[in-house]
């Protein structure tokens, strides 16, 4: 690498249209204009040169266009996450302009070096318009809510009569078991706390005050353990739950709230004690365990050597995998009438939640699109994955779940690690900047719009011990977690910096996700600590959240606005959403406004200018000219009531330490 | 009725920088000096007295060049910027020869710049402190900044100026205007990193030319003006630094 002095005249920036218009991922076979600017003069010719997987490169002579070089291109018809660079020729000789700071602007380069990313997704791609505005409810299903019809209690007794060690909790209030509890000193997660359909039903009110638009529900299915990623039968709901007919009804309640139910569909393997593998004999049927190659279902599973050596999830033998390309498989899960995916649709869930979605093959991600989407047109698919879904590497191959043709969404966890640095002090306000921007330019706008913004779930720790503690908790033995106590100050630190963070989550584009509990100020470190039966921590922040939720309901910005994100300072934090000319970004009708979120994380209070006209923010020219139309003159904040004042797109504030303002702009 | 008050002012030659142990020690060779005498509107240029020693025949060329400056600069036929390094360069010596202790010049000596010309006064200050009186580069710039205060016309005054002209002044300046750009430069990538295209709309040099009216933004501590100009050419500067800033 080398820096030239011509560094700073030679420049491209993905995120003004002046370079890359239209901003963000395209559809294939949609026109793509990018430039890079030639302030000295310099480049005597240029060559944009696009590359993708499998040795993919295209090669597009640039022409100069008023000072810049500029290549008009039609993007390939296949949806691919690709890269694109610029060599240069110049009188001292050539150079690349490659992609430096996080990918966000240009180097100039000796020698090729890393591209400035390029998505393309299907055309046609479309996800949800009542996800996209909707604020998501996780609830681990064992853990939320009682009710008092004994349903639990009869549920545990049919476990027991089937032959299984599990336990109930009599006590809603008790630890998590934790301890070693097999022969062999290992811990299996088979205590319950009687957490039921009802329970979560007589709970709706409370949801809905939050302004939840859609439950996203762990695994319901009957299965062996507590948290039930190791399905026994797909088709009924786990008896300490509910029966069918008491998930039907909490459906349709929900409907009535407003508030839709998703699944969390565990595809990649069943339950070893299950009516498919039967290992253990617990069921009637003829299992691939006990039955061999009677079993209807021997093929699902891929048997070294039957019946003790079997491919199994991660090496768990209580988890085997099954084959997603064995027709009888295929049938029951996906494309039969009766499917597990459509039969639960039909019984009034709206989406899946798709666990491990990125150890499922494409096609069979496909498959289960298309089988969703042909029962309810509506319904969401969101995978399960934990890096970046455009670009995520798995199994020899590049995934292209996230272009259109598979997944709605994914979660979110990159946002997690990017929010948590940023309220921890391990990065800061241009770095988180970078981040969102970044995610803005390049997932397909459906699903940017869709993402599924979590700060907790099942599988981390609770955002407000991260936030307390700044540990990183898969450092600590389950014995150290379970005796970590999040001391008063630290609990108070946490509350302060999740009410910054939630008001970030709220404030952007995508679905923000609530753990239960999370809102109450439950801590939790790992799996099974942060899965604790629902209560009311220390420091509760249920009405910061109804406010959130509120804020996000009542302002179509907030909502389906465009986006647009300011790094003041190191610690401040902004995210401005508008809505102008009556129509979102997909062109739904939406309520013209514009909300600013602003937070300070730091200790001092802050003075800051936000300038909302700046163009290389997230907004497209015509959204900024939206944006100008709507001719702000000031705002007040919807958490506080302090006024702001607007002058030609310049918000001057005095932002006090550990605080936020979400200004309802005017 | 007292005498008036004579201060040398140099235009021009060539400035020789080399580092030793005490730092850095600048020297000229080829000046032309004329005396700036009275004070303010009645500020006039005079040759100074001959130097008699020495090479009879350079010594009068280099006094007819002194005097024909002085016409041109009582005459006006000169450019701006020369008649406000001439102000300049008189107004700053003389404050510091009022003000023994230069650490404190603030507190005795207040200008407000306009955004033109007369802004070379700041980087004649800052010449001055670093050059003669041997002050830190980070102390230097405060106390130029803190004895200047910027307060810009509804109508902006001044054109970019080129270095070239600068440099004909006098040759530090340009080195030092060339520092504070870098310096300014380093803030706003600092808030916006490898945002050469923002950047480079709010250098103070650009192109060979200097943006007095953003050098005087950038180092003066209280800046005066229009909302129209918040909201335009010094926009980026006051999202970078908004407490300075005061609308007129």
């Amino acid at each position: 690498m080398i820096v030239s002095e011509l560094t700073p005249y030679i420049t491209h920036d993905p995120a003004r249209e002046r370079c890359h218009c239209p901003l963000g991922a395209v559809p294939a076979l949609s026109t793509l204009r990018l430039a890079f600017s030639d302030g000295r003069a310099a480049v005597k010719s240029a060559e944009l040169i696009v590359s993708g997987d499998d040795g993919l490169e295209l090669k597009y002579d640039m022409v100069p266009e008023g000072g810049d070089w500029a290549a008009t291109i039609s993007v390939p018809e296949t949806p691919a996450a690709l890269w694109y660079s610029f060599r240069l020729t110049l009188e001292s000789g050539e150079l690349w302009l490659c992609a430096a700071y996080g990918g966000r602007f240009g180097q100039l380069m000796s020698t090729r070096g890393e591209g400035f990313r390029l998505t393309v997704h299907e055309r046609g791609f479309e996800t949800p318009e009542w996800f996209r505005r909707s604020v998501m409810y996780q609830i681990f299903p064992d853990r939320f809510a009682r009710d008092g019809s004994g349903t639990a209690r009869r549920g545990v007794e049919r476990h027991i009569a089937m032959g299984r060690q599990v336990k109930y909790h009599e006590d809603w209030d008790e630890s998590v078991d934790w301890q070693p509890n097999s022969t062999e000193g290992f811990y299996f997660p088979l205590d319950f706390f009687g957490g039921t359909f009802r329970g979560i039903e007589e709970k709706l009110g409370y949801l809905e005050s939050l302004g939840v638009g859609v439950i996203y529900l762990n695994p319901i299915v009957e299965a062996r353990s507590n948290h039930r990623y190791d399905a026994g039968d797909y088709m009924q709901p786990d008896p300490i739950l509910g029966s069918v007919e008491d998930f039907e009804r909490l459906c349709a309640a929900a409907g009535e709230h407003g508030i839709r139910i998703m699944l969390d569909g565990v595809y990649s393997h069943t339950g070893a004690d299950s009516i498919y593998f039967n290992r253990d004999n617990h069921y009637r049927s003829d299992g691939a365990y006990n039955a061999g190659s009677r079993s209807p279902f021997y093929s699902w599973y891929g048997f070294r050597k039957w019946p003790n050596e079997y491919r199994c999830w991660w090496n768990f033998p209580d988890l085997p995998e099954v084959n997603e390309h064995d027709p009888g498989w295929e049938k029951l899960v996906i494309t039969g009438e009766d499917s597990v995916v459509k039969t639960w649709l039909r019984r009034g869930a709206a989406g899946w939640r798709l666990d491990v979605a990125d150890e499922l093959p494409d096609d069979s991600l496909a498959l289960i699109r298309k089988a969703v989407k042909s029962e309810k047109p509506d319904a969401v698919v969101l995978g399960e994955v934990w890096e970046d879904a455009i670009t995520k590497f798995s199994y020899g191959s590049r995934r292209k779940y996230a272009l259109g043709g598979a997944l709605d969404t994914v979660m979110n966890y990159p946002f997690r690690s990017a929010m948590l640095d940023f309220f921890c002090f391990r990065s800061d306000a241009w770095a988180l900047k970078g981040f969102l921007i970044s995610q803005r330019l390049n997932y397909p706008l459906p699903m940017y719009y869709a993402l599924m913004n979590l700060l907790s779930s099942h599988d981390v720790e609770r955002a407000r011990t991260s936030l307390a503690t700044r540990l990183d908790a898969r450092g600590m033995t389950r014995e150290q977690q379970a005796r970590f106590i999040v001391s008063d100050s630290q609990d108070e630190r946490g509350a302060a910096m999740q009410k910054l963070a939630a008001v970030l989550q709220f404030a952007l584009p995508g679905v923000p996700s609530v753990y239960y509990g999370d809102e109450t100020g439950m801590n939790g470190m790992l799996d099974p600590f942060n899965r604790a039966p629902f209560t009311m921590g220390k420091r509760p922040l249920v009405e910061w959240y109804r406010t959130l939720g509120r804020a996000r309901r009542e302002n179509d910005a907030l909502s389906c606005g465009a986006v647009a994100i300011f790094s003041p300072q190191a610690d401040v934090l902004a995210v401005l959403r508008c809505v102008s000319g009556g129509r979102d970004c997909f062109g739904g009708a939406a309520q013209d406004g514009a909300v600013l979120a602003v937070v300070n994380r730091g200790g001092e209070t802050r003075e800051i200018v936000i300038d909302l006209w700046l163009d290389n923010t997230g907004l497209s020219s015509s959204e900024l000219d939206g944006l100008r139309a709507l001719g702000l003159t000031g705002g007040v904040c919807l958490l506080t009531g302090e006024e702001c004042a607007v002058a030609e797109g310049l918000v001057k504030l005095s932002v006090p330490p550990a605080s936020a303002r979400l200004f309802k702009l005017k | 009725m007292g005498e008036k008050r004579k201060t040398i002012v140099y235009f021009g030659g060539t400035a020789h920088e080399l580092w030793t142990e005490r730092g850095l020690e600048v020297s000229y060779s080829g000046r032309t000096a004329v005396l700036a005498e009275g004070d303010g509107d009645e500020l006039r240029a005079e040759a100074p007295e001959p130097q008699r020693a020495g090479d009879v025949k350079a010594g009068y060329n280099q006094l007819a060049k002194c005097l024909e400056l002085a016409m041109r600069l009582n005459s006006g036929a000169i450019s701006p910027l020369s008649g406000a390094y001439f102000r300049a360069a008189a107004l700053v010596q003389r404050a510091l020869e009022d003000n023994p202790d230069w650490r404190t010049l603030p507190a005795t000596f207040r200008q407000e710049l306009s955004g033109g010309a007369e802004g070379i006064a700041l980087i004649e200050l800052l010449r001055v402190l670093l050059d003669e009186k041997r002050a830190a580069w980070e102390e230097a710039l405060t106390i130029a900044g803190d004895c200047f205060t910027l307060r810009l016309p509804a109508l902006r005054v001044g054109a970019p100026v080129p270095l070239a002209a600068v440099e004909a002044l006098q040759m530090r300046d340009v080195t030092l205007i060339n520092a504070i750009n870098d310096r300014h430069c380093q803030r706003l990538w600092d808030k916006w990193p490898g945002d050469w295209l923002r950047i480079g709309e709010s250098a103070i040099v650009r192109d060979g030319e200097a943006d007095f009216t953003m050098l005087a933004a950038s180092l003066c501590s209280r800046v005066f003006c229009t909302k129209e100009e918040l909201a335009g050419p010094l926009r980026a500067l006051y999202t970078l630094e908004p407490a300075k800033f005061a609308e007129l």
